[in-house]
C-alpha cells in the first residue's frame, strides 16, 4: 500500500488541509514540517482516524475530532477525511506466471458532531466510503473496513503509525509478562505466524476431527467384503436354483412332447375303438343281458304259475261249468240224469216182477218188454251219468272254485308283455353282443391302456414337475428379493465407501496440509525470524553507527521466542532500561524496517519525530537507513530535527509539507494567516519559509530563504 | 494478511515440494492453493468472524479429491 494524497477537513485544528505523499521510488519520503505543537500529532491521528475510525482515537472515542474553535452553538458540523492510496497485489490466474497489479482507491470518512439533547457532545461517525478508480470512473467497494484491516491490520497501527516518542516503547517489555508483546504480535502478523499457527491447528483438531468424524460416521456399515461375498454366495444359489429350474423346465417339455405323441397315439387308436372300452361294454352287455334273462325267467314263471293258479280255473271253467249246470239242470231236475231205471229195471227183473205187477218170470213179452227197456237205458244210461258226473262235478267245483279278487286276464297279459318284453331285450342285447364280439374281434391289437397309462404316468410327473419348478420359482423369487436388498444394501454401502473414500483422502489432504502448515510455521519461526533478526541487527548497526570492537553494543538479536536482546561486551543490555533514547528509537525503527522488508509488506512507513533525542551521525544515519529501507516513508519532523540531515532530505524526499498552527501567532510566527485556530499547510521545503509559516528569525537565518 | 501473500506461499510452497513430493505435481499446486485459502479464510475469521472451518473441510475434500483422481488416496476402508 501506499498513500498517495490525504485531506482533512474540521478535524481538530486541520481545518482543511492537504497533503501529498510521494510514490516515487528515488524519493520515496514524505516530510512534514512542522513545530511542536502545530499539528504533526493531529495529522498522524487524522491518517489513522480515515483508515480505522473511532477505534484508533487515543481513549477510545473521548478524542474530540471537531475543530478545537467550534462552539455547539454554531450548529452540528461535519467532520471529514480522505485519503487517496494505491494497493499492489499478485494476481494469480491459472496457467499464467503471477503479476503485480496495482489499484487505486479513495477512503472517506465522515463524522457529525453535535451536542445532543443532554447537552452532551455527540460525534456519529459514519461507515467509510471505499471507491476503486479505474479507467471508468470510481466503483463503490462494499464492507471497506474489512479490506483495509486485511491491508493494513488495527492491530499493527502502532507498527505503520509510529509516534517518534512512544517507538521508545514499542519494542519495550510488558510490564506485567515481561514479553515484548508488540513485538511478538508484530512478529506474528507480518511473518503470518499467527496466521499459519491458527491454521495448523485448525486444521489439525476441528478439521481433522470433523473429517475423522465424518469418515466413521460414513463407515459405520462398510463391511463391503461381507456383502460381496454375501451376495455372490447368493447369486450361486439363484444361479443353481435357475439352472435347475431349466432342467426342469426342459425335462417338461419332453414330457409335453411325449405326451403329445402319446396322446396323438392314443387318439389314433381311439379313433379306431377302444377295444377295452368295447370289451367293457360287452362284459355291461353280457351282464345286462343275463339279468335280462333272470328276469324273463322270472316273468315266465309268473306266467307259469299265472297259468297254474286256481284262479285260472275260476277264469275259465267257472262259466264254463255255470253252462254245463244250467244245461244239465233241466235234465237233472227232470231226473233223466242220472240215470236211475237201469238198476230198477235190472232189480226187476231179478225180482221177476215188474212194478206194474206183471211176472215177469211169466211173462216173457213183459219181460221182454223189460229187457227191452233195459238194454236201452242201458245204453243211455252212460251218457246220463256221464252227464250226471258232469252236473255234479261242475257243481262240486263251482262250490269249490272261488271267484279271486284279482283279475286273472289281466296279470297274465301282463306277465306276458313283461316276457315280451325282456325278450325283445334279450335278443337286442344279443345282437349288441354279437355285434361287439364282432367289431373287438376286427379291432387292431394297439394297448391304449399302455398309451393311457403313460400319458397318466407322464402327466403326473408333469404335474410334480410343474410342482417342483413352481416351488424353485419361489425360491429363486425370494432369493432375488434377497438379492436385491442385498445388492441395494451394498449400493448404499458402495455409496457410503466412496464417501469414506473421500473423507478419508480429505483427511490425508488435511493431514498434508498440517504437515506443510507446520513446516512452514517452524520456517516462519526460525529461519524468518533470524532473518529479521539479522536485518534488524545490520540495520540497527548502521544507525548507531556500532563499532563491532569498541561499541557498547555489539550485537542485537530478534530470539525465537520474539525477545529482543541487545548484547554489549561480555554482556547482555537491557534494552528497555540501559539503551539511551537514541538507541531505542534506532532500534525500534530498525526493527520495523526489517520486519516490512523480510515481510514483504509494502506498506507506507508513518513516523512521528523519529529523529528526537538523535544528533550527528546517528541522526544521519538513521534518516539514511530508514530513507534506504522504507517502500514510503513519511515523517513528520520538527525543525531541530532536520538540522544535520537536510542534504540527506535533499535526496530522499519527494514531496515536502510545512504544517504551521495559527496559535502560534504571534509568539512563533510572524503571521496570521487565518482567522481561526487552524493548522495551515504549505509546501515550503526545509531550507523555504513563506508567509504562512515563517517563524520569528527565519529572515535572519542563513539556511532558509523565502519561498514566495 | 499482513505478510506479502507472495512471499508466504513461496515460504509454503518449498515445504510442499520438501514434504509432499511423493504426491503429483498437480496436487502439490493444488495443495499450494488450498492452503492460501485457508489462510485467507482464517484471516477473514479474525476479520469479521465469517465461518471458517466449513472452508477448511471444503478445501480439503477439494484437495482429497485430486488424491482420489489419482489413485494416491491410499484410503482403507
Amino acid at each position: 500500500m501506499r498513500f498517495h494524497r490525504a485531506r482533512f477537513q474540521n478535524f481538530v485544528v486541520l481545518r482543511d488541509v492537504e497533503l501529498r505523499f510521494s510514490v516515487d521510488p528515488s524519493a520515496p519520503v514524505t516530510v512534514i514540517r512542522a513545530a511542536n505543537g502545530s499539528g504533526k500529532t493531529t495529522c498522524l491521528r487524522a491518517l489513522e482516524w480515515t483508515l480505522y475510525g473511532d477505534k484508533s482515537l487515543p481513549t477510545r472515542g473521548k478524542y474530540d475530532i471537531q475543530p478545537i474553535d467550534w462552539r455547539p452553538e454554531k450548529g452540528p458540523i461535519e467532520v471529514s477525511t480522505e485519503l487517496e492510496f494505491s494497493v499492489t497485489h499478485e494476481q494469480r490466474k491459472p496457467g499464467v506466471a503471477a503479476e503485480e497489479v496495482t489499484e487505486r482507491y479513495t477512503l472517506m470518512r465522515k463524522a457529525d458532531v453535535r451536542v445532543n439533547r443532554e447537552g452532551e457532545l455527540a460525534t456519529s461517525t459514519q461507515k467509510p466510503m471505499l471507491l476503486r478508480q479505474d479507467e471508468t470512473g470510481y466503483t463503490s467497494i462494499p464492507e471497506p473496513q474489512t479490506l483495509i484491516d486485511g491491508w493494513l491490520p488495527l492491530k499493527l497501527r502502532e507498527f505503520f503509525f509510529t509516534d517518534g516518542d512512544e517507538a521508545l516503547a514499542y519494542i519495550a517489555a510488558d510490564e506485567s509478562s515481561a514479553r515484548r508483546g508488540k513485538v511478538e504480535g508484530a512478529v506474528k502478523a507480518l511473518l503470518g505466524v499467527d496466521l499459519v499457527e491458527a491454521a495448523a491447528e485448525r486444521i489439525s483438531t476441528t478439521t481433522a476431527r470433523e473429517l475423522r468424524k465424518q469418515a466413521a460416521k460414513e463407515s459405520g456399515e462398510s463391511d463391503l467384503e461381507a456383502l460381496a461375498e454375501q451376495i455372490e454366495r447368493q447369486e450361486d444359489e439363484l444361479d443353481k436354483r435357475k439352472t435347475r429350474r431349466e432342467e426342469l423346465v426342459e425335462t417338461l417339455d419332453q414330457h409335453e412332447r411325449t405326451l403329445a405323441k402319446l396322446s396323438a397315439n392314443r387318439d389314433k387308436a381311439l379313433e379306431k375303438g377302444n377295444k377295452e372300452e368295447l370289451k367293457q361294454e360287452l362284459n355291461e352287455a353280457r351282464d345286462e343281458r343275463k339279468l335280462v334273462r333272470e328276469r324273463r325267467l322270472a316273468a315266465q314263471k309268473d306266467i307259469s304259475r299265472l297259468l297254474r293258479h286256481p284262479a285260472l280255473e275260476a277264469a275259465i271253467l267257472r262259466e264254463c261249468l255255470k253252462t254245463a249246470r244250467e244245461l244239465l239242470e233241466p235234465l237233472h231236475r227232470s231226473g233223466r240224469i242220472p240215470a236211475s231205471n237201469v238198476p230198477f229195471l235190472r232189480d226187476r227183473l231179478e225180482q221177476g216182477r215188474c212194478v206194474c205187477g206183471a211176472d215177469l218170470t211169466a211173462d216173457l213179452s213183459a219181460r221182454q218188454h223189460v229187457e227191452e227197456l233195459l238194454e236201452d237205458s242201458a245204453s243211455e244210461s252212460d251218457a246220463a251219468n256221464r252227464l250226471n258226473e258232469i252236473f255234479t262235478e261242475a257243481g262240486e267245483l263251482l262250490r269249490r272254485i272261488q271267484q279271486p279278487h284279482w283279475h286273472w286276464p289281466t296279470f297274465v297279459v301282463r306277465a306276458i308283455a313283461t316276457e315280451e318284453m325282456f325278450r325283445d331285450q334279450d335278443d337286442q342285447l344279443g345282437r349288441q353282443i354279437a355285434s361287439l364280439e364282432d367289431t373287438i374281434a376286427a379291432l387292431p391289437n394297439t394297448d391304449i391302456q399302455t398309451l393311457t397309462e403313460a400319458i397318466e404316468t407322464t402327466r403326473a410327473a408333469q404335474g410334480k414337475l410343474n410342482t417342483d419348478i413352481a416351488m424353485l420359482n419361489r425360491e429363486i423369487e425370494e432369493l432375488e428379493s434377497q438379492l436385491l436388498t442385498l445388492k441395494e444394501r451394498a449400493a448404499k454401502v458402495e455409496a457410503r465407501v466412496d464417501k469414506v473414500r473421500s473423507w478419508r483422502a480429505a483427511e490425508t489432504a488435511a493431514d498434508d496440509i498440517g504437515k506443510v502448515l507446520q513446516a512452514t510455521l517452524g520456517t516462519l519461526k526460525h529461519d524468518k525470524v533470524a532473518e529479521v533478526s539479522e536485518k534488524m541487527d545490520r540495520l540497527f548497526r548502521e544507525m548507531i553507527i556500532a563499532d563491532a570492537d569498541n561499541a557498547i553494543i555489539r550485537h542485537t538479536v530478534l530470539t525465537p521466542e520474539y525477545d529482543i536482546t541487545v548484547e554489549g561486551p561480555g554482556r547482555i543490555i537491557n534494552p528497555d532500561t540501559e539503551l539511551n533514547g537514541a538507541s531505542r528509537r534506532a532500534l525500534t525503527v530498525a526493527f520495523i524496517l526489517a520486519l516490512a522488508e523480510v515481510s514483504g509488506v509494502a506498506a507506507p512507513n508513518v513516523i512521528d519525530t523519529p529523529l528526537g533525542m538523535t544528533s550527528g551521525e546517528t541522526r544521519r544515519s538513521l534518516f539514511n537507513v530508514a530513507a534506504q529501507h522504507s517502500s514510503q516513508l513519511i515523517l513528520f519532523l520538527t525543525r531541530s530535527e532536520i538540522e544535520g540531515i537536510e542534504d540527506l532530505l535533499r535526496q530522499n524526499v519527494g514531496e515536502w509539507h510545512t504544517l504551521t498552527a495559527m496559535a502560534h501567532y504571534p509568539t512563533q510566527i510572524v503571521n496570521r494567516s487565518s482567522p481561526f485556530n487552524e493548522a495551515l499547510v504549505c509546501p515550503c521545503d526545509a531550507s523555504q519559509y513563506c508567509t504562512i509559516c515563517q517563524r520569528i528569525g527565519d529572515v535572519e537565518n542563513p539556511k532558509l530563504t523565502r519561498r514566495d | 494478511m499482513a505478510m506479502n501473500v507472495g512471499k508466504l506461499i513461496e515460504t509454503i510452497e518449498a515445504q510442499i515440494q520438501d514434504l509432499v513430493q511423493e504426491r503429483r505435481p498437480g496436487y502439490r499446486v493444488r495443495l499450494s492453493k488450498a492452503i492460501e485459502q485457508l489462510l485467507r479464510a482464517e484471516r477473514a475469521w479474525r476479520r469479521d468472524r465469517t465461518p471458517v472451518n466449513p472452508v477448511f473441510t471444503e478445501e480439503c475434500k477439494k484437495v482429497g479429491a485430486y488424491l482420489l483422481a489419482d489413485g494416491q488416496d491410499d484410503v482403507r476402508i
